[in-house]
Parts: structure tokens; sequence; C-alpha cells
């Protein structure tokens, strides 16, 4: 996959959802449809003319009220969602760290879950071959668990591989939402240094969160976004202290729509 | 061109369609102490079944040429309906992977479409095996027999890969689907002698597709002959026209599936 520099390049991204009453119709539906047509599909814009570029080396911060859009803008990052209008053209290998664990198969053994996912996230059977003593050292599972299958793992087992595998396999551009570690205490702060150093050594970071102190703290980058629009772009330093302004001040953000998962 | 970028960006996620398949191909009988063994032992003990019922009880003229002429047809009937069904269903099984990531969509059909083209070809094996106790007169016209089966993987190929579609957007496909495999089981001659049909509506048999297909292995396998040009260029067309439709049906669907799931 892509070498060198990454990018990422966004050129009057819209994104219109359809709001269906039943995402699939029935049959039923399709032959009574002509019947009563227009009533039934609602459009909703969650995106509207984004225009961004995403420079090799920028550490950005999504943040924004929720029903912004922000995590549906990731998703048309990460190609999950083809944009409705608009232009993109992406330069890395990315995946977004949404959530951990995802292409896990609980039938699966620990080390077929790892090469499974290595493959999904974009890596060669030789390249998670070389990497499987790092992620197995890291999640701290005893070596024998190894071949047994995951749905016999303790649900803080699993999500330290889980954890594990998405920091040792980790993308040039990374996307996170809202992702830190749960589990123990011990097992959590070592996963979150390592999240800083993995921060630190990918090209590109964007960041969802609604931790401004966090977003502070990662990002150099900040993008308030807001009923699909971008408010603000700029250094962290000015576009967080207007966003904290504003949400002082209530009349100027209303809540417009319920967060979609 | 659009079904070669389709192709170049499964190549990309060749590792990803690797595990899937042989996870599918593993988990089956993991944990049985036959293991693999089962996947040649199943069909064989099927088949033994059919056999004592075919020659015991429902007898009609020679019972070795019956069992040879219905297995032939069975066992491609099988592939064809195991992979509709599964394949069919599997962008729906994988809605919560496809929500957090980005795959090509198509590697899902196939996987299963893969996994399945494996089991039909123990099952050959377990054919073999069968009529070698029973009478088997090998011929040339085997020769033919890899022909045969890649004319039956295209079709069942875009059969598969339209049902994972369009049960995205209808979900009564499923349904549906069900009753329709098992009136074209009866509407295919598999357990009975096409030319036991009446004469009246024999005609009515060339309007199904696997007619032409299932009659290149009624030829091989239980005749002993190699298909006449003419039987090979109707099944060959049949196959490519359905691996035509089928994946022109699931690039026209794809690109908004993931809002439907």
């Amino acid at each position: 996959m892509a070498n060198g520099e990454s990018h990422i390049r966004l050129r009057g991204i819209g994104l219109t959802f359809r709001l269906y009453a039943n995402k699939s119709f029935s049959l039923r539906e399709m032959f009574l449809s002509p019947l009563k047509h227009g009533q039934q599909v609602s459009n909703f814009e969650a995106l509207k003319e984004i225009s961004l570029d995403i420079s090799h080396g920028d550490r950005v911060a999504l943040i924004g009220p929720n029903g912004a859009g922000k995590s549906s803008l990731l998703k048309i990052v990460a190609g999950i969602y083809p944009p409705t209008s608009g232009e993109m053209a992406i330069r890395g290998r990315i995946t977004p760290l949404i959530e951990m664990g995802a292409g896990f198969n609980p039938e699966l053994t620990g080390r077929e879950n790892i090469f499974l996912n290595a493959a999904i996230l974009g890596f060669s059977r030789a390249e998670a071959q070389r990497r499987l003593p790092k992620i197995m050292e890291f999640s701290e599972i005893p070596p024998d668990f190894l071949d047994t299958g995951i749905k016999y793992y303790s649900s803080g087992m699993m999500m330290r591989l889980a954890f594990s595998v998405a920091l040792e396999l980790a993308p040039e551009i990374l996307i996170l939402d809202e992702i830190f570690a749960s589990g123990d205490g011990h097992f959590v702060e070592k996963a979150t240094r390592r999240m800083r150093e993995f921060i630190a050594s990918a090209h590109i970071m964007i960041l969802v969160t609604h931790d401004l102190q966090l977003a502070r703290s990662v990002a150099s980058r900040c993008i308030w976004l807001e009923r699909g629009r971008v408010i603000e772009d700029g250094p962290i330093a000015q576009v967080v202290p207007a966003y904290e302004a504003a949400l002082r001040a209530p009349d100027v953000i209303t809540h417009a729509v319920g967060g979609r998962a | 061109m659009a079904l070669v970028g389709e192709f170049a960006k499964l190549y990309a996620f060749r590792e990803v369609l690797r595990n899937l398949v042989s996870s599918d191909l593993k988990l089956r009988f993991r944990r049985s102490f036959l293991g693999y063994g089962w996947s040649l032992l199943y069909p064989v003990l099927t088949m033994l079944i059919l056999a004592a019922v075919f020659s015991k009880i429902m007898r009609f003229g020679s019972a070795s040429d019956m069992i040879l002429y219905v297995f032939a047809g069975l066992v491609p009937w099988n592939f064809f309906v195991s992979s509709c069904l599964a394949g069919g269903n599997s962008v729906l099984t994988n809605e919560a992977l496809l929500k957090k990531i980005y795959l090509p969509k198509l590697i899902f059909p196939l996987s299963v479409l893969l996994a399945r083209f494996v089991d039909f070809l123990f099952n050959l094996v377990a054919l073999f095996i069968i009529v070698s106790f029973i009478s088997f007169k090998p011929s040339w016209a085997l020769l033919a027999l890899p022909g045969a089966c890649l004319i039956l993987f295209l079709f069942i190929e875009g059969v598969t890969v339209a049902l994972a579609a369009i049960n995205v957007y209808v979900r009564d496909a499923a349904h549906l689907m069900s009753v329709i495999f098992q009136l074209a089981f009866y509407a295919t001659p598999i357990i009975y002698r096409e030319d036991l049909v009446p004469a009246k509506i024999r005609g009515l048999l060339e309007f199904n597709p696997l007619v032409h297909i299932i009659r290149l292995f009624h030829a091989i396998l239980a005749d002993g002959q190699a298909p006449s040009l003419e039987q090979w260029g109707i099944a060959a067309a049949v196959a490519v026209g359905a691996a035509g439709v089928g994946h022109w049906i699931f690039m026209r669907l794809e690109r908004n599936l993931i809002f439907r799931l």
C-alpha cells in the first residue's frame, strides 16, 4: 500500500442520509410504494460541503456537539460511507480504530484472530507472523491461550488482545473515535502510554472527542464541526477556547440532532 | 471495466479472503475427533444412505445406473444451494464488521462460494469412492469434468453475488429463495430422469438455466460421454450470463449497501 507521505484531501463532501421507516423494504412495500411515494423517505444532511486538507504530520481533534457529523466524517474518510457529493483523495494506509476487536470471531483461536485482523488491517501474513510475539507480549495473555478459542477468554483478556492487535498493527492514518482502554488500572496505564507513542508515530491522527482536555494534549489542529459544517479550523489553542465560549453561550449552540451511531 | 476495479480491490484484500475461507472450513469440524475427515466422511455416509434407499426401496431400472445419475446431479445441486443460501446472507451476517471498517463487500459472498466449492470437491471425491464400489467404468469423458466444474462455479458465483446484495435491500428475498430452491429442486432432473418428464412439458426444462449445467454432469458422470458441443455452448453461455448479470447487480447495489444494513 502507500509509502511515503500520507494525505487526506476532501473537496465539497456532502453526505445525505435517506431515512427510511424501515431500512430495507419488504416486498409488500415494494409493490405499494408507487402508491404512497414521497412520504416514505426523508433526507437528512449529515455533512454539507466539507473541504479539508489534512497533511502528513497533522494531529487533528474533531470537536462539536452531538449530531454535528463528526463520526460520519470519520466514516467517510475511512471509506465506510461513500460520500453523496464531492471528491476525495486519500494517500496512506487507513483503518479506523473506531471499535477494537470489530473483526474478532469468537470461534477462532487467539492466533487465528490475530491473523484475520492483521489481514483486515492490510498486513501480509508474514508481517503478522513477525509481529505476533510482540502482540502476545503486550497483551499479557498466557501463551497457552494462544491456540484457544477466544470465546473462552475472560472479557479482560479479550479486551487486552483487541487493544494489543490494534496498537501493534498501527495504520499510517490513525482514526480514533473516543476510545481509550478500559480494564484494570495497570493495563489502562500501559495502553494509554502506548497509545501516545502510537499517535506520535502515525502519519496523520484524527481524534473525535468531547474531552477537550484530551484534545489539547494530543492534537495540534482542531476542527470544530456543527450541523454538518466546519465552523472553525485552526490551531488547537485558538479553536478550543472559541468552542468553549460558544458552549457557555447556550443560544449559539443548539444540540440539533441526536448522535448517530 | 468496473468489474476489473472490483477484482483489483479484492486482490488488495486477498489475505482477508483467504482467512475467511479457511476459518469457514476449519470451524465446522473443530473439536470433533475426526476433524477434516468429516468433510469426506459426511458426504460418503449421506450418499450411502441415498444409495441404499434408491437401490432397495425405489427401484427404477438398474439401481446402480440410477444411483450414479442421482449423485451426478445432486453433488452440483448441493453446491448451488449451499452457496446461494449462505452466500446470499453473507453481507447481512457481517453487518457489524462492515459498519466499522472498510472492506470490499464482494469478499463475503466470494468467501462463502470458495468454501462451498471446496466442499463440492470433497463431495466429488466421495462420489467416486461410492460409485467405484457399485459399478464405475472410468472413461475419457472424465477429462471434461474440470470444464463442467468451471461452468458450474461461474453460474453459482453470479447467483450468490447477486443474492448477497439483493438480500440487504429486500429482506423477504431470503425466505423467498428457500421456497424457490425447493421448487427448483423438483424442476431440475436430479431425482428423476429427464426422459420421464411427459413430452408435453419437457420443453419447459429448457427455461431452467440449471438444467443445462446439470446436463453436463449427467453426460460426463452418469453416461460416460463427453457433452456435445451444443451442450457445452449453451451451458457456458448460461454461466457467463449469470456471472455477468450477478456482478452487474452487485455493483449497482454495492455503493449504497452500507446505508441499508
